[in-house]
């Protein structure tokens, strides 16, 4: 009986580390978007990525070219799709009216996510994150 | 006095070539590092819009003289409704093309996508047809 208590015990040991390795080890899931060196007319390269384990969604748009840089389905923000594609539309607006000359960087929040924003003028590039409350609670947002 | 009537004659067709030239080359999401107007003595005028930067891509206005000796004037206005026919005619398969505005300018555009380099040319119906364009 006791063999039998010991090894439930250390079964969930093992699985509570387990678990606890994999909070450690786990990636941040927040959802991506970068548009790098577009073109006057749209981008040449759409992609969109909901496969990733960690639960985050990415969109990436790159070089000039003739396609709007928008989701083609629901994104995920940490295993969620809290989010319709107009959703993301509106958070494109706001993050586009929140860059100028003087605040290239900066966070917004849409409906408790927060996103966070940068543009870097020299390549053209403009990222952002869009962080769950629960990420910003753990900090993943200064990262 | 044939001389000073033939100087006045050269003048007067001079000042009614005004034909404009925007070039938009390589800009940023939130506009140009580089906005640069030039307008030489016989009135045509380029503007020169590249690199990333905060300024859009606005032209100082520019009186295009009509044959008529009526004076249509290029502004910010005018450049908007050019730029929308623009944006709406320029598609994957489409790179370049040229329309009448009001029946008084010929507008002609070209967009090399490599370059993402958009050339658009403003010109007077007559102009456009010296230069051989049919319409």
């Amino acid at each position: 009986m006791k063999k039998i208590f010991f090894l439930a015990s250390v079964f969930a040991t093992i699985q509570g580390n387990a678990v606890n390795t994999s909070d450690v080890l786990a990636a941040p899931t927040w959802t991506i978007v970068v548009k790098s060196s577009g073109g006057f007319f749209g981008y040449k390269y759409v992609n969109q990525d909901n496969n990733n384990p960690s639960g985050n969604s990415s969109l990436n748009c790159s070089e000039p070219g003739f396609r709007r840089c928008k989701w083609n389905a629901t994104a995920f923000v940490a295993g969620e799709n809290p989010f319709t594609n107009d959703d993301f539309e509106k958070i494109d607006e706001l993050v586009m009216m929140r860059v100028n000359e003087t605040n290239s960087s900066g966070t917004i929040v849409y409906n408790s996510y927060t996103i966070k924003y940068d543009y870097n003028i020299a390549i053209n590039k403009l990222s952002y994150k869009v962080f769950s409350q629960e990420e910003v609670n753990r900090g993943l947002i200064n990262e | 006095m044939k001389k000073v009537l033939f100087i006045f004659c050269l003048i007067g067709t001079i000042s009614m070539s005004a034909k404009v030239t925007y070039v938009r080359t390589r800009g940023g999401l939130f506009g140009y590092k580089y906005v640069n107007q030039t307008t030489f003595n016989n009135g045509d005028s380029n503007v020169n819009c590249s690199n990333p930067g905060w300024t859009w891509c606005r032209i100082t206005p520019v009186n295009i003289t009509l044959p008529d000796g009526g004076t249509v004037v290029l502004n910010e206005n005018l450049q908007s409704v050019f730029d929308e026919i623009i944006t709406k005619n320029i598609t994957e398969t489409t790179h370049s093309g040229k329309f009448i505005y009001d029946n008084k300018l010929f507008v002609r555009y070209s967009y090399n996508v490599n370059e993402d380099s958009l050339v658009v040319n403003i010109m007077t119906l007559e102009e456009a047809k010296a230069e051989g364009n049919n319409f």
